[in-house]
């Protein structure tokens, strides 16, 4: 008699699309052939991953239609079934996969696109945090301010793409004038995303503000992470990157040594728990 | 944020003769603005198995108003492999998050590592089945700390392998384990149906002392090559043999925590609370024979 291990390796492929002669002759068809009951199953699991994957990706689906992102999705799906159950997590990859979806090829842009709505569920779902209020920075006497480390929120993401996908994003939704268009020859965008409270924001950005988040993720002062971010775009402007950085509520905290030449240890002077 | 530091009642069971609802997030508004429509709520553990945001957040004010049974779906109980002990984490940290008063999972297989096929798959009723099964159930009600409930599955085919029934495979599940059962009465309809079999006879033969809850759903109606078929999309209204199967099992559990799961066409708020006030009917007049 099949193992338990033999029986359910069958399975999982004939799910995903194989028949198996060996699995078919444990099914009693009782009035239909084996194939017709296990594709009960079969279409349960690539109708409801499918529609997952729709949930998790609203505008691209909304750009293909429906017919093609069924096709496009039972492909991903079949190449690269979720790994976990935790299906808000379900497409993982789906971006890079369109990217060589040869018959989605006349959409360059659909694979950021992708890369933008999965930034927007990972923001979604991240931890909560209270950003600092913007006013906090204007507190920090200026001779310290070099010195402080700023925490980033946990719901930080971002996207850069060669195209405008945060207005093709909201060209699919409900607030979207009616008959306002968007042209791919606008050009490429830096993107932030946060979510301070239950909504993700996003925001366009200069890539020294995203060069300057990163590093400050990375542990570095803002001094460090300013001249890093000078070096790498001559144009970047701190107090202009700092205003879109707090707007979107992307600091959590700041810390600063309690003096200039004492780097440890650190004070915070915003935090959750004491922010208004 | 939405208040989030104020923990869940620790002690908030559900009664014995009460109507739950699986827990919607377009519902969330109008049952808390409803609040004697329903006595509990049940909610998919997978939905919660992420860090924030707001479907944490309806759920902590949900949680505040109403007991919670906390129903798992990809735990893959069935599976030959070993139980993802990742997943397992994920699921005793949202009992722990949310202290429900009941925690049930399935009959089942879902996939094998790094192939979830978000599909509740059967096992045959073999004795090695059985072996694995009990040892999976054995090691979530230690991780948890909590006993819990196994639901008996919707069925599409009868493997020609197995050493026992599904009831009996069950009975000694239960037995083996101490778990009790999540009795899902429309599974007994449509797997009646699709494997040919007497829902009543299968019923009796169930461990019926070990009930915890009970689930009542809609199913769909298929013609296959002149084959009815019954497929259980929890899309529709309770049907009338579902209910009156419900109120024959009744008669032997006692009133247990009833709950109607509608996962598709999601109809309006107040219709869900009527098909809920129907139920509490049948309840009470179970209530009433005792």
């Amino acid at each position: 008699m099949a193992t338990l291990a033999e029986v359910q390796r069958a399975f999982g492929g004939a799910v995903l699309g194989d028949d198996d002669p060996t699995l078919a002759a444990l099914i009693d068809g009782a009035g239909l052939t084996p194939e017709q009951r296990l594709g009960i199953h079969r279409n349960n699991a690539l109708i409801t991953l499918t529609e997952a994957l729709g949930a998790n990706f609203p505008v691209v689906k909304a750009l293909v239609g429906d017919a093609f992102f069924t096709q496009t999705a039972r492909a991903f799906i079949r190449r690269s079934p979720p790994a976990s159950p935790v299906l808000s997590r379900h497409g993982e990859g789906f971006a890079d996969f369109l990217a060589t979806f040869e018959p989605a090829a006349s959409l360059p842009y659909l694979p950021d696109v992708a890369r933008l709505e999965w930034a927007r569920l990972g923001a979604l779902q991240a931890a909560d945090a209270r950003p600092a209020p913007r006013e906090t920075l204007a507190g920090v006497p200026p001779h310290l301010l070099p010195m402080a480390r700023c925490a980033v929120h946990p719901s930080f993401r971002f996207v850069v793409s060669d195209w405008p996908v945060d207005r093709v994003w909201a060209m699919h939704q409900p607030d979207w004038p009616d008959g306002k268009t968007v042209s791919l020859d606008e050009g490429g965008v830096t993107i932030l995303l946060c979510r301070p409270d239950d909504r993700v924001l996003m925001a366009r950005a200069d890539r020294g503000t995203l060069s300057l988040l990163l590093a400050l993720d990375m542990g570095q002062t803002l001094e460090t992470a300013a001249q890093a971010a000078a070096r790498a775009h001559p144009d970047f402007d701190l107090t202009a990157a700092l205003t879109c950085v707090l707007s979107l509520g992307l600091l959590t905290e700041i810390a600063i040594p309690r003096t200039a030449s004492d780097d440890a240890p650190v004070t915070p002077i915003s935090r959750p728990e004491t922010s208004a | 944020m939405s208040g989030s530091s104020r923990p869940p009642p620790a002690d908030s069971p559900v009664p014995a003769a009460s109507v739950g609802v699986g827990l919607k997030s377009d519902h969330v508004e109008a049952l808390l603005a409803d609040p004697g429509a329903v006595a509990w709520v049940e909610v998919h553990a997978e939905n919660y198995m992420h860090d924030g945001g707001p479907r944490h957040h309806d759920l902590e004010r949900v949680r505040r108003d109403f007991p919670l049974s906390v129903h798992g779906v990809g735990l893959s109980l069935g599976g030959a492999e070993d139980l993802d002990g990742a997943h397992l984490a994920q699921l005793a940290a949202v009992v722990d998050r949310y202290r429900p008063a009941l925690v049930s999972e399935h009959l089942a297989w879902c996939g094998t590592t790094g192939a979830f096929l978000n599909d509740l798959l059967p096992v045959p009723y073999t004795e090695e089945a059985l072996s694995l099964v009990a040892r999976h159930v054995d090691q979530t009600q230690e991780a948890l700390g909590r006993p819990i409930l196994v639901e008996n599955p919707s069925r599409y085919f009868a493997f020609r392998i197995g050493d026992m029934s599904e009831t009996e495979f069950l009975t000694a599940l239960t037995e083996r384990t101490g778990c009790g059962l999540l009795l899902d009465v429309n599974n007994i309809v449509v797997s009646a149906v699709n494997l040919d079999f007497d829902p009543v006879g299968y019923l009796e033969a169930l461990p019926l002392d070990t009930v915890g809850e009970i689930h009542l759903a809609g199913h769909a109606v298929r013609h296959v090559d002149g084959v009815e078929l019954r497929i259980d999309d929890h899309g529709s209204a309770v049907s009338e043999a579902v209910l009156a199967l419900y109120g024959r099992a009744l008669a032997s559990t006692g009133p247990r925590p009833t709950l109607i799961e509608r996962d598709s066409n999601l109809p309006p708020w107040p219709e869900l609370a009527a098909e809920a006030s129907r139920v509490r009917d049948i309840l009470a007049t179970a209530l009433g024979r005792d």
